[in-house]
């Protein structure tokens, strides 16, 4: 059975979750996305799949956080994330429009896995969205969480 | 016996003898009589027993009284000679009295014998008792002439009446220079070069001498040389025993060593009077027991105490505030007793206390002058309440200024952050729209795919184009923003070196094209490299650009180098400008020709112009429509920038 990739993207500007949800549905098939349009729909999702319940699958493979949102911003999902033992080992590319150092490094300190800016052009936008995703889905290997998907881990070996 | 009369008698007839002895015994005087009658008895009786009386007849029969006179008068001159004779005329009489006899007695008036006898011997005694003084007198002028002879610090002589010198001793000719040949018969005026009327005139000091006997003065007096040196001169009129005047005792010491120190301490004197009475400071002398002695006018104006009232006061008591008495006095003990503190030698500041109680700021000083009493001391104050005043103005205004630094600082740091929120927005949400847009139409493109039209895909290949410029004017506006605000990094620059590495970078702006450079002599200059770089890029690159449709371009880059300034010029032969619109050139965004004709963000002159203003420089353009364009910069030479000299 093949596992069912899963990616949360975390954006507030409606047009940007809109073309980074289309070009990651046309660059692979077996990808699940679930989309939060501020950091506190992103927390309250990622609590409630921290662990698959029933049918209810575990938490995405990937995170795609943009920094700049109002009331809850990207930097406080990053800490609330990585303080909870739950979410700790999810990995989180931080993807924004802000060249910003302290920026880049807040998040870094916040424990981002990744921090990519948001090329100005669309079609590098497209490629790098399409890059991470080949990356972060196909290439890396998440750390091993309890649940369905080391289940699912140790049933396909 | 001593008191006896020696009587030497020239007498031939005996009776008479007898008379004589009669008479004389009468008078009972005690006397031996010895009776001679001839020259050769006479002579050894006047040498073997000196007679004190001689009693001589007149003619005698081997012998004659005038003889005998003459005789008496050659070997004893004092001993008295009286006639005794019986006949004598008138005239004999006399002439025997001229011829030096004592008197004469007839003997038929033997009565008159005695008193003649006593007259004679009284006058005799007179004589030898003057003699005695006389000669006395002149062993003692003998003793007094060797005397003032081997005086050589005092000028002593004589003069006569008219004021003629009559002797000069040593100290005179010392003195004086004159020796004694050249200068005896001289009025006294000789030393003197006093006009007629000068109370010391030597007329009028021999006039004075004469009157009161004694004049003394201190004058200038003129030596044989000419040199004048101050003298005290005593005159002393000199009178024969009837007071007639027999001339003056002139004594002359030379007195210039002390006039001379009399007149250094009376300028010392002077100058120590007048620094205290004008100087500005208050300096006051103190004794051992800090009582005031000296109060200069600066005191009194300084203190508000007059002269009389500060002297003999205690000068802590006067001036010191009462509650810094006790340190003070602790001080002042601390130094008398080691012999050294705080105040000595090095000027203090203290506060000190006026008479209506005014306190004020001096800077204080202390000497100290040993003497008999063990010390004095010489306290100047110099009142620096107004400096004092001055410096915490100074240093307020100092703190104000400090503050308003500070207050500023932050300002334009708030300035900054605001500058740096807006530029992030600016290229955060002018610039996502931009995407957007992009990013629609190339979904729309691949949806649409190959119903699309041949115009409708190139209406959405213009929005596409037109969202990519606008993304680099954001991004050329933002380099811009970020120009104003870079920190400056001043160094040494090869000029020549920047402009060939910038050449070198546009190189393949020109691909293809035939260009002549002409680069001139370009001294160094004292900029930031990175930006001196920019400005060259810019620049060039304008020049390139509006000279790509000559068939030839020439570019022409040079400096000259002035007292003050590097200025610089990129020539080109290129479209030009008309020149009424030269004003613009420098400004964001504006263009003189079309974006469509010679692409570009409107922003690469005004970097230019914000970069050399920053410098301290100024940019200019020159040029014609067609017949190309020149731009200048200047930039200041190593000093007098006001930005971070590194």
């Amino acid at each position: 059975m093949t596992r069912l990739n899963r990616i949360l993207v975390v954006d507030d500007d409606e047009n940007d979750l809109q073309l980074t949800v289309s070009e990651l549905e046309r660059s692979g098939n077996a990808t699940s996305i679930d989309v939060a349009r501020d950091g506190m729909e992103a927390l309250l999702f990622l609590r409630k799949h921290a662990a698959p319940a029933g049918r209810r699958p575990g938490p995405p493979d990937i995170v795609l956080l943009d920094l700049h949102m109002p009331c809850v911003d990207g930097l406080e999902v990053l800490r609330e994330m990585r303080r909870d033992a739950a979410l700790r080992d999810i990995p989180v590319v931080v993807f924004t429009s802000s060249p910003n150092e302290v920026d880049v490094r807040r998040s870094y300190e916040l424990g981002a896995n990744a921090y990519v800016v948001k090329p100005m052009d669309y079609g590098r936008f497209g490629e790098v969205v399409r890059q991470i995703r080949s990356f972060w889905i196909e290439h890396n290997v998440p750390p091993p969480v309890a649940g369905s998907r080391a289940a699912s881990l140790s049933a396909a070996t | 016996m001593k008191n006896e009369l020696q009587i030497l008698m020239l007498e031939d007839v005996a009776a008479d003898v007898v008379l004589i002895n009669h008479e004389l015994r009468k008078a009972g005087v005690p006397f031996r009589t010895r009776r001679v009658e001839t020259r050769e008895a006479f002579l050894r009786e006047l040498q073997q027993h000196p007679p004190s009386l001689i009693l001589s007849d007149h003619g005698l029969p081997q012998f004659d009284g005038f003889t005998a006179l003459a005789i008496a008068q050659r070997e004893c001159p004092d001993v008295p000679f009286i006639f005794v004779t019986s006949s004598m005329g008138e005239e004999v009489a006399v002439e025997t009295l001229k011829s030096g006899a004592t008197d004469y007695v007839l003997k038929e008036h033997i009565g008159n014998l005695v008193p003649a006898v006593t007259r004679a011997l009284r006058l005799s005694d007179e004589r030898r008792r003057r003699h005695a003084a006389e000669s006395a007198l002149s062993e003692s002028e003998e003793h007094f002439r060797t005397l003032v002879d081997g005086v050589r610090d005092y000028a002593i002589f004589m003069l006569d009446p008219e004021g003629l010198v009559t002797t000069w001793n040593a100290g005179a000719e010392w003195i004086f220079g004159y020796r004694e040949a050249e200068i005896i018969g001289r009025p006294l005026a000789t030393f003197h070069f006093l006009e007629v009327g000068d109370p010391h005139h030597p007329e009028l000091m021999l006039r004075s001498a004469a009157g009161a006997g004694h004049q003394e003065a201190e004058v200038q007096l003129v030596r044989k040389s000419g040199t004048r040196f101050w003298a005290s001169t005593t005159l002393t009129a000199l009178r024969h025993p009837g007071g007639r005047l027999r001339g003056f005792a002139n004594v002359t010491h030379d007195i210039s060593e002390r006039k001379r120190a009399e007149e250094a301490l009376r300028r010392s004197e002077t100058a120590k009077r007048v620094i205290l009475e004008t100087a500005l400071d208050a300096i006051i002398a103190i004794d051992q027991g800090a009582r005031v002695r000296e109060w200069n006018p600066a005191a009194e104006r300084m203190f508000g105490y007059s002269r009389e009232q500060a002297v003999n006061s205690t000068l802590d008591v006067l001036v010191i505030p009462p509650p810094l008495l006790e340190i003070y006095r602790d001080g002042l003990a601390t130094y008398l007793m080691t012999g050294a503190g705080s105040l000595l030698g090095r000027p203090i500041e203290l506060r000190l206390r006026r008479a209506d109680d005014q306190e004020f700021w001096a800077e204080v000083a202390i000497a100290r002058e040993p003497s008999e009493e063990g010390a004095n001391y010489t306290v100047v104050i110099h009142d620096i309440e107004k400096r004092k005043q001055a410096e915490e103005r100074f240093r307020r205004l100092n703190e104000e200024l400090e503050q308003r630094v500070k207050d500023r600082t932050a300002q334009l740091e708030a300035a900054n952050q605001e500058l740096e929120a807006f530029s992030y927005s600016v290229s955060h949400d002018l610039r996502t729209p931009l995407r957007h847009v992009g990013g629609f139409v190339e979904i729309l493109e691949g949806r649409l795919g190959p119903r699309l039209e041949d115009n409708d895909r190139k209406l959405l290949q213009s929005i596409t184009e037109a969202t990519r410029r606008m993304g680099r004017l954001i991004d050329a506006l933002l380099a811009f923003s970020r120009l104003g605000r870079a920190d400056l990094r001043k160094t040494a620059v090869n000029l020549g070196d920047l402009v060939a590495s910038a050449i070198g970078e546009l190189k393949s702006d020109a691909a293809g094209r035939r260009v002549d450079w002409e680069i001139g002599p370009l001294p160094d200059v004292h900029a930031d490299p990175a930006l001196l770089r920019q400005v060259l890029l810019n620049l060039i690159s304008n020049a390139l650009k509006y000279t790509r449709r000559r068939s030839c371009t020439r570019i022409e880059i040079a400096g000259q180098e002035t007292a003050e300034e590097v200025v610089c010029h990129v020539r080109d032969n290129g479209v030009g400008f008309d020149r009424r619109f030269a004003h613009k050139l420098f400004r964001v965004f504006q263009r003189l020709h079309s974006a469509t004709d010679y692409e570009g963000t409107g922003i690469g002159l005004a970097n230019v112009r914000c970069i050399i203003q920053r410098h301290g420089g100024r940019v200019w353009a020159e040029g014609t429509v067609n017949e190309g364009a020149t731009f200048h910069f200047s930039l200041p030479k190593a000093k007098g920038t006001s930005d971070d000299p590194s």
